[in-house]
């Protein structure tokens, strides 16, 4: 069991405590396995923290703060994305540490920063391919640079797309426009240095294959065709696919099928997602790419052998990236000219 | 039963799916954490506040399924019912219960309030929750919620004076009051104020009508508030008897309904979960002073139509002429018999050559006060925004005029009326009654084809057009025309109290011509 709770938060609790009380009560009419100790403990370890956070940065938003982070938290707890049970790791991570941090945003829209955190990342935590961690270090490093709230979540935005959510990739790069350059460098991961955007967006917005560290770096020879990712697995070593999966074009993305479920893939320099979806009509794209049996592939004059890429069981292209699968391998093959 | 803090949204208006998803870097910030953006989510209007506060109380908080306050949008179905032919109704309208809706129009427009009903029915409940509407804590409300009980002093009520003060002050002035703090507070709660003694309703009386109290000479200036007093009396007995002066100061009297013993189960859930709604009150229905400035400012804005003004002032003329009372016919009211001292009957039995059952005003023993009209115009007002009109329409007024007249009006309970069969009913239910003399005016109304042919109207219109420029001519033209109408009037048709109030409203407008015409002539 958790110490005694003091200061501001146990303040508020004081001051309220037959509402926060109801609150309880009601809370645990709609969800009867709500645990009053393991909740009293994320008060105690998980809120009391935040609630100082905000007390210290502005201690007339107290009230206000103690009430939604209790209401959230509660919400949460009841859940199971906070407490003993806890199932997310990184929702948890970022009450106990990037919440404590963001004290001055979370006076200014307290239920709004927690909720808009939490959700994040739960969204990278259930996203295959997404770095949760990532983001929770990324937002912790705009916290010092960010001048209201509104502008944290945004930045957080383009930084979600960094840490793997490449199917926000097009709103991310349209954000970073919005940005101020310094923060929108630090989303992309970049120094936080004044000088314009331009030409990293259009060039970033030209070629998905591009790291935002990469750019303006002068490559040793000529970019050539490469395998820049293999995403997917065997479901049995954590994966999504039963069998070796097939692909087919989808617009700007690849639809995969393993036979008994579809995907619908995103891809690009800053990770892989799948999306479960079904009914999707495969449309086929203007690409570049060809593949030969013996996995030749060509494309825009250069041609390149992979011998993993030979007898493909399916390949698919769009304007940049050429996927394929094969018979010995529940991997998806991306290759573009890197 | 629906979770407490939830307030519902309105229903969107669903799509179907596109073929090939697509992302939105704003789905990030969707997740099981209700939330929305900083700076995104839009302030409900303050109609729509209030329409989600009314929702909220009476889906999660007050038990109160009743709709008395009917509206309807076409035909409706109507039942006849039981021995007596009651007629029910299922209103094809968005309907209301008054026990709900009236003292949030109250918390609307800064009124005072009377909940009347027995004990354990939600009277007090109600007034809480306003009270945290406006954003007190329910520790603030419980502890600014006044009890009547027969020993309450004035100090109880106002505050103390310092005792250091009062053994070393030299002079009135110099000795400090220690005001309660209920007197800052924009909800004011009375609990039982019929209990209150009789000095102490004095001083309740100036805080109530004057917002401002006084204790040794020292005045605290109290802000503009929102009263609620309840009693389980309706009569305003109790302990005491309630001061004429305090009970005239209420603006609007909510009865609490019967409980309905269906929704038992309603009552057992709260008891098992320990669930009390008002501590469970939605942030977001809470209402700051600027809200609540802004939420008055644009219930004031509201219009009230001409024609329907028309229909209000038709009502409201039919109670205070009394012929009996007076030679003179501006003393010809009841207010003049009531100041004399008459005997009510005697004088009333008098009245002859009418026919007492059309004449809407031997129904009631007094007239309107001008303090009542305004609150029928304020009510009405509110009614009309909370249903997110900017109009007041006549069901408006038809449906608010019961709960403000509630007191206001006194029924001659030996006026041939209430013999009539099946009007038995109305000695008893206040609201229907003064809802069916509305109902007679208007029909009364119509039958004099008053929307088409009201000649004093447009006369007064005439004269609201500006008298510069007139020429003594047309001056004289238009004396005619006043005089030739009265004329028209003077040879036998009956006196009613609509006739009467014509009648002064053409004596103002000849005199204002006359005037005017005497001016011209000095010139």
């Amino acid at each position: 069991m958790a110490a005694a709770l003091t200061g501001p938060f146990a303040r508020e609790l004081e001051n309220n405590r037959s509402r926060f009380n109801a609150k309880f009560a009601e809370a645990r009419w709609e969800r009867p396995h709500l645990d009053p100790a393991a909740f009293r403990d994320v008060l105690v370890v998980v809120v009391a923290p935040i609630v100082e956070a905000v007390h210290a940065a502005a201690p007339d938003r107290t009230t206000q703060a103690a009430e939604a982070l209790y209401d959230l938290a509660l919400d949460l707890t009841g859940q199971d994305l906070l407490g003993p049970a806890a199932r997310s790791a990184p929702v948890a991570a970022g009450w106990t540490a990037l919440l404590p941090r963001l004290g001055r945003f979370l006076a200014e829209a307290p239920r709004a920063v927690a909720g808009a955190v939490t959700n994040a990342l739960y969204n990278l935590a259930n996203t295959s391919g997404a770095r949760p961690e990532a983001w929770l270090g990324r937002m912790s490093a705009l916290a010092d640079h960010c001048p209201d709230a509104e502008t944290l979540l945004t930045a957080g935005q383009v930084a979600a797309w960094r840490a793997g959510m490449a199917h926000y990739r097009a709103g991310a790069l349209d954000l970073c426009q919005r940005l101020p350059p310094p923060l929108a460098r630090i989303a992309l991961g970049l120094p936080a240095e004044p000088e314009p955007l331009e030409s990293l967006i259009e060039a970033l917005a030209a070629d998905p294959w591009l790291a935002p560290d990469r750019f303006g770096h002068s490559s040793p020879g000529p970019r050539s065709l490469s395998i820049v990712a293999r995403p997917g697995a065997f479901r049995g070593f954590g994966g999504l696919f039963l069998r070796p999966p097939i692909v087919a074009a989808a617009g700007e993305y690849f639809l995969v099928s393993d036979g008994e479920d579809s995907w619908l893939l995103t891809a690009d320099a800053c990770g892989a997602t799948f999306h479960r979806m079904s009914g999707v009509p495969t449309t086929s794209a203007p690409s570049p790419f060809t593949l030969g049996k013996d996995g030749v592939v060509r494309a825009a004059g250069r041609s390149k052998r992979f011998a993993e890429l030979a007898e493909p069981t399916s390949h698919a292209g769009n304007a940049t990236t050429l996927a394929v699968t094969t018979a010995l391998s529940h991997s998806i093959f991306l290759v573009a000219v890197a | 039963m629906p979770k407490l803090q939830h307030v519902s949204a309105a229903p969107t208006n669903p799509h179907a799916a596109p073929p090939v998803k697509r992302f939105d870097v704003a789905d990030l910030y969707q997740g099981p954490a209700a939330v929305e953006r900083p700076g995104t989510a839009p302030e409900a209007p303050y109609d729509e506040k209030l329409r989600q506060a009314y929702f909220w109380i009476v889906n999660n908080a007050i038990i109160s399924p009743h709709y008395d306050i009917e509206y309807n949008d076409g035909p409706n179905a109507s039942f006849v019912v039981g021995d007596s032919q009651s007629r029910f109704t299922l209103p094809s309208g968005q309907s209301y219960s008054s026990f709900v809706l009236l003292p949030l129009l109250n918390f609307a427009v800064r009124r005072r309030c009377l909940l009347v009903g027995g004990p354990g029915r939600g009277k007090t409940a109600s007034a809480i929750l306003m009270a945290v509407l406006a954003g007190y804590s329910l520790r603030d409300v419980r502890r600014g919620m006044q009890h009547g009980q027969p020993q309450m002093t004035i100090a109880d009520l106002l505050g103390n004076p310092l005792p250091a003060d009062l053994v070393g002050a030299q002079s009135m002035d110099s000795v400090r009051i220690a005001w309660r703090k209920w007197l800052g507070m924009r909800v004011k709660i009375i609990d039982e104020y019929n209990r209150i003694p009789t000095r102490t309703q004095s001083a309740l009386l100036t805080l109530m009508a004057d917002n401002y109290a006084e204790v040794l000479d020292q005045i605290y200036e109290a802000p503009e508030s929102a009263w609620y007093l309840t009693a389980n009396d309706d009569l305003g007995g109790g302990t005491y008897q309630v001061i004429e002066a305090l009970r005239d100061r209420i603006d609007i009297v909510v009865r609490a309904l019967a409980f309905n013993t269906r929704f038992l189960k309603v009552l057992l859930d709260r008891i098992e979960q320990g669930l009390r709604p008002e501590e469970l009150v939605p942030l977001q229905l809470v209402f700051s002073q600027a809200d609540w400035d802004a939420m008055y400012a644009e219930i004031l804005a509201v219009a009230l139509p001409a024609e329907v003004r028309r229909r209000l002032e038709f009502f409201a003329s039919q109670f205070e002429f009394f012929e009996p009372a007076a030679e003179q016919l501006e003393y010809k009211t009841k207010d003049t018999a009531k100041l004399a001292g008459a005997d009510w009957r005697a004088l009333a039995s008098a009245e002859t050559g009418k026919d007492k059952l059309k004449d809407l005003g031997a129904q009631t023993r007094n007239g309107l006060s001008v303090r009542a009209l305004m609150t029928v115009l304020i009510f009405a007002k509110a009614l009309a925004y909370f249903r997110g009109n900017r109009l007041v329409e006549l069901e408006d007024l038809r449906q608010i005029i019961p709960f403000v007249l509630h007191d206001k009006l006194t029924p001659d309970l030996d006026a041939p009326f209430f013999e009539q069969p099946g009007h038995g009913v109305y000695r008893a239910d206040r609201i229907g009654w003064i809802r069916r003399l509305f109902d007679l005016a208007c029909a009364e109304y119509d039958r004099l084809d008053l929307d088409r042919d009201d000649p004093v109207a447009a006369l007064q219109a005439e004269f609201e057009a500006g008298l510069e420029g007139l020429g003594e001519a047309e001056v004289r033209s238009r004396l005619v025309k006043i005089e030739r109408l009265i004329g028209q009037w003077s040879g036998g048709r009956k006196l009613y109290g609509h006739v009467y109030d014509d009648l002064l409203k053409l004596k103002y407008l000849h005199q204002r011509y006359t005037n005017y015409r005497r001016w011209l002539k000095s010139r």
